[in-house]
């Protein structure tokens, strides 16, 4: 019989190890199976895709969520428009990162980490930043190829009326 | 770090895309063959609806000025309560006008009316993707002393948009119907002998699969010279999945004046209704039934279920529901500011109302929900304004 985990590590791919609390572990279903199944005993857990920078701004909305889960919690039930929307700005400055990349890396942690609120939340900034770009911007971003021919180009830009610049 | 961008996933990609508006994603459709698939993709378009539904529920407003056309009439209001003008609605070049039939999943039905001899003719269109489709001409034939109603819906269980269309002589009872097909592309004539004695009088309203109506049983008296009496109120309901009219009575409502007009409430049918008047005393007030589910035999009574009232206020008329708000302009005698036409919305939960302005100060004919889509009109005949 295993006594009460109140906290696990985290390893990120560089080595660097992280403290979580149990509540904000939870916040990622991948985590929370490892944590319920007792079976396993859990002393460090690799992250073997996630680097410490990216680590650590998840662990950071975890852990502010799993604060903000608790704090609803205790008074009661459901929380107030201004706490919500509290909660929506604090999200909002969180995603505010200096560079694209690590919006991406961000997002791909999420979703391997399963942490539903943080993933619908990148996968959102992300398309807000997308939605005004051009064909050839998006091609950059994304590392596509336009693989379309000089006549496809053609019809394709009279039918939709864009440009492929 | 690396400075290119991490390889992401489809499911990624498609997470992200359902969420860009249509105008984005017609554009992106050009970045390459991959993401040009994947836009055009049933599923993803599926997706994005259900998407588009959950974050941006809008509302279209058909502003009435009969000397307009229709692209400069209509206007849209979206989740963050901004209003703008359609752009690129599509060019009716008729004398008579046209007016919208409903809209379901981000298609709009419009019907253009003709000169007498002629019904109204028919069009679907997505003001999203701009795509038309004029849809070809019925096949009743038609005189100059026949009315028309018609209705629009949708239907998940055969993925199919349907339009029906009833005729009677005018003021008369329904003697002929027939149904149009987004999928097959053309008309049927379907049996309208459950109308019997029934003649539409209100404009159609869809959910869940069906289309209805208000109407009234009529009594005509044999020689038919003295017209004809209305002897009963009933709701007409149209199953788009197996084309079948049904018929079930009016519900007692118990109120001595008012308005009663169907809506929709929570993918269910309600009325909405306009009380001006109890008893001896004058007053407003508008109240919410909603009709209880489960598939009932013909011409048998449905259970209403009473979910709202509002606080007592003074002429109020109600339009719509729109996410859990009732939309309502203050008629009778009310003038427009010199800003446009003020439509109210009072929310059913908190009696709480917000209000937005309309720069327009004709009047507004209709409103109707609206969700932006990439539903097409059909693989045929699509013409792109």
């Amino acid at each position: 019989m295993s006594s009460p985990v109140e906290q696990i590590t985290v390893v990120s791919s560089d080595g660097d190890e992280f403290k979580m609390t149990v509540a904000a572990a939870m916040q990622s279903e991948q985590l929370k199976q490892m944590l319920t199944d007792d079976s396993i005993s859990i002393v460090k857990v690799p992250v073997e895709n996630i680097s410490t920078e990216i680590l650590v701004k998840v662990i950071e909305y975890c852990q502010k969520h799993a604060d903000h889960e608790a704090a609803t919690k205790a008074n009661g039930g459901g929380a107030s428009d201004s706490e919500a929307e509290e909660l929506n700005k604090w999200d909002a400055e969180f995603m505010k990162v200096d560079v694209e990349d690590k919006l991406f890396h961000i997002l791909m942690a999420a979703n391997y980490l399963e942490i539903k609120g943080l993933f619908d939340l990148a996968c959102q900034t992300v398309a807000d930043l997308i939605k005004g770009k051009t064909p050839k911007q998006i091609r950059k971003i994304f590392n596509l190829k336009n693989d379309f021919t000089p006549e496809e180009q053609e019809r394709l830009s009279r039918q939709h009326n864009c440009s492929f610049d | 770090m690396d400075s290119r961008p991490p390889y992401l996933p489809e499911e990624i990609i498609l997470n992200i895309l359902k969420r860009l508006p249509v105008e984005s994603l017609i554009r992106f459709q050009c970045v390459c063959k991959h993401w040009n698939n994947l836009i055009k993709s049933p599923s993803f378009i599926a997706d994005h609806l259900q998407q588009s539904s959950h974050q941006n529920p809008s509302l279209l407003l058909d502003c009435n000025n009969s000397c307009s056309p229709l692209r400069w009439r209509l206007r849209l209001l979206d989740w963050g309560m901004q209003v703008r003008l359609v752009q690129k609605a599509p060019l009716v070049d008729s004398f008579w006008g046209a007016s919208i039939i409903g809209s379901c999943n981000g298609l709009v039905c419009v019907q253009i009316h003709q000169h007498d001899k002629s019904p109204p003719s028919l069009s679907l269109w997505n003001p999203a993707t701009t795509a038309v489709r004029h849809v070809p001409r019925p096949r009743i034939i038609f005189s100059d002393l026949d009315d028309c109603m018609t209705g629009f819906g949708f239907s998940p269980i055969v993925n199919d948009y349907k339009i029906v269309r009833t005729y009677s002589k005018l003021y008369y009872e329904v003697d002929r119907a027939e149904v149009f097909s987004l999928s097959r592309g053309s008309w049927k004539r379907i049996d309208s002998g459950n109308l019997k004695g029934v003649r539409l009088n209100s404009e159609a309203v869809t959910t869940n699969g069906a289309i209805f109506w208000s109407g009234v049983k009529l009594d005509a008296d044999e020689d038919g010279e003295d017209g004809v009496e209305v002897i009963a109120q009933v709701i007409v309901s149209f199953d788009i999945v197996k084309e079948v009219f049904t018929l079930s009575p009016w519900p007692d409502l118990n109120y001595t004046s008012g308005d009663e007009k169907l809506t929709i409430y929570g993918n269910k049918l309600a009325i909405l209704c306009d009380i001006w008047r109890r008893d001896n005393e004058r007053f407003d007030l508008i109240r919410l039934w909603v009709m209880e589910e489960g598939t009932c035999a013909f011409g048998e009574r449905r259970n209403w279920t009473k979910i709202y009232t509002s606080p007592f206020s003074k002429t109020l008329d109600p339009v719509t529901i729109w996410r859990n708000q009732i939309v309502y302009t203050r008629g009778g005698s009310a003038v427009p500011s010199k800003k446009g036409r003020t439509v109210h919305l009072m929310n059913l939960t908190t009696n709480e109302v917000k209000r937005f302005v309309v720069p327009y100060r004709g009047s507004i004919q209709n409103i109707y929900n609206y969700v932006e889509s990439l539903v097409s009109v059909g693989n045929n005949y699509i013409e792109e304004s």
